[in-house]
């Protein structure tokens, strides 16, 4: 798969996960353009924290602020 | 929530001429709500031109869409409803993949910006669907509940968010409008390939040719500078001398507006300047080995100061093409930049006190 082959700089993505407010709904695997996310016994965990472009889609999108991630301005 | 709704029935400009749509439109139909415009599912050539306007950069502004609830084929009340954003190329690159099929779709207003940047923006919001589907009555054009969002609009929509003032349910369909047709048929289930965005060979050299056209807005700068150094140097062959060395330039930049987009995922480094900076060495053997038909084949220090000022804008351009890729985060371009600045900084004016130095010895 190409989109495998292009990756960026590692551990800079600015993203937190707060498991213990995850319902396991899944909301935020369904938004992510890269894979980053997983659920994992239930609760949300991270697949490839690397590949996260920080668009704050997940976060958007979790109904229970289980994510929090610092979008770039513009 | 509900003030940002109430603020969008104050801003509305229902005013957005459709006179760049005409060709677009292929009747209308009946309904419940009134006469609904058909959309073309076939693109003629006034589409492909304005796109390839688009690609070059040539009115990028001026290709709003009328917003509202439009048809394709013959849709009917329990047809599917896919929302968009008021941006002519989204709207075609959508409609173009929607051959053999009966549904809805619905335009909202994005200040005539594609569905990503909208996201970012916040023009493609919840609240903005929501004011959509309530002023377009979709309650009483369609018999289910469920709105099709783009994927890619999800930085900007909380799905939970329209359902709550709409009773519709928003579900995010696939990246790619070629995907809909499966997805639909699928059952309204994205597969996980249809929610990777990607960044192919096709996709990369798309953006290409604009990344070279906007790189070039400040070349004159550059032209006038190399034929002001050249006057001082001689005045001798000074045209000539002048288009060579600049032609030197171009190249460079149009090795990593080009070539560095067609090969990025087989360049070494993982940060685009350096990724620029190692096409930048290649590039200086060969101005280097070829210096006389570039005419900078005064000193070694003007060879040298002519390479260093070239890797520096390269490398400048690489990491300004992080903005076109889809796959570099914020946090990431801000540590690239970072170490950017000094090695351009110490590039620029090593180029320029050699170039000088040449100039007094
Ligand atoms: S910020 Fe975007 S890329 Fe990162 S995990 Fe969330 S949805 Fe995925
Ligand atoms: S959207 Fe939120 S609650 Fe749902 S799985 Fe993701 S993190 Fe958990």
């Amino acid at each position: 798969m190409e989109y495998m082959s292009l990756s960026y700089i590692k551990g800079v993505a600015n993203i937190k996960l707060y498991p213990d407010k995850c319902s396991g709904c899944g909301g935020c695997i369904e938004v992510c353009p890269h894979n980053v996310l997983i659920i994992e016994d239930h609760k949300v965990a991270f697949l490839d924290q690397d590949n996260c472009i920080e668009c704050g889609g997940c976060m958007k999108n979790c109904p229970f602020d289980a994510i929090v991630v610092k979008t770039g301005v513009g | 929530m509900e003030d940002k709704i109430l603020k969008k029935y104050s801003e509305d400009r229902c005013n957005i001429s459709d006179k760049y749509m005409a060709h677009s439109i292929n009747g209308e139909i009946e309904t419940a709500i009134g006469n609904i415009k058909r959309l073309k599912t076939q693109l003629v050539r006034k589409d492909h031109l304005d796109h390839l306007k688009v690609r070059f950069g040539i009115h990028r502004d001026n290709y709003h869409v009328p917003t509202g609830v439009y048809a394709v084929g013959t849709p009917h009340k329990e047809s599917p409803i896919l929302v968009t954003a008021n941006y002519k190329l989204t709207l075609d690159q959508l409609r173009r993949e929607l051959k053999n099929l009966n549904l809805w779709i619905l335009v909202i207003d994005t200040k005539g910006i594609n569905v990503w940047c909208a996201a970012g923006k916040g023009s493609f919001s919840a609240e903005e669907i929501i004011y959509q589907v309530k002023k377009n009555q979709l309650d009483e054009l369609v018999n289910h509940r469920r709105l099709i969002l783009p994927q890619l609009s999800a930085p900007g929509v909380a799905a939970h968010e329209i359902f709550k003032y709409t009773g519709f349910k928003g579900e995010f369909g696939p990246i790619r409008a070629s995907d809909i047709k499966s997805y639909i048929e699928n059952g309204f289930k994205a597969t996980g390939e249809m929610r990777r965005v990607t960044f192919t060979l096709k996709e990369r050299l798309l953006v290409s040719p604009l990344e070279f056209i906007m790189s070039m807005k400040h070349f004159p700068i550059v032209l006038i500078l190399i034929f002001l150094y050249n006057l001082f140097k001689t005045t001798e062959g000074l045209w000539i001398s002048t288009v060579m060395t600049a032609f030197a330039y171009v190249v460079a930049i149009a090795i990593v507006t080009l070539v560095l987009p067609a090969l990025l995922p087989l360049l070494p480094f993982r940060m685009f300047f350096v990724k620029a900076l190692f096409l930048a060495v290649v590039w200086s053997g060969v101005v280097y080995h070829f210096r006389d038909f570039f005419f900078i084949y005064g000193s070694s220090y003007e060879t040298l100061g002519h390479l260093l000022l070239m890797a520096s804008i390269m490398g400048y351009l690489g990491t300004n093409f992080t903005g076109s890729t889809t796959f570099t985060s914020f946090s990431g371009v801000q540590r690239e930049t970072l170490r950017l600045i000094p090695v351009v900084a110490i590039g620029v004016l090593g180029g320029m006190a050699l170039l000088l130095l040449d100039l007094f010895i």
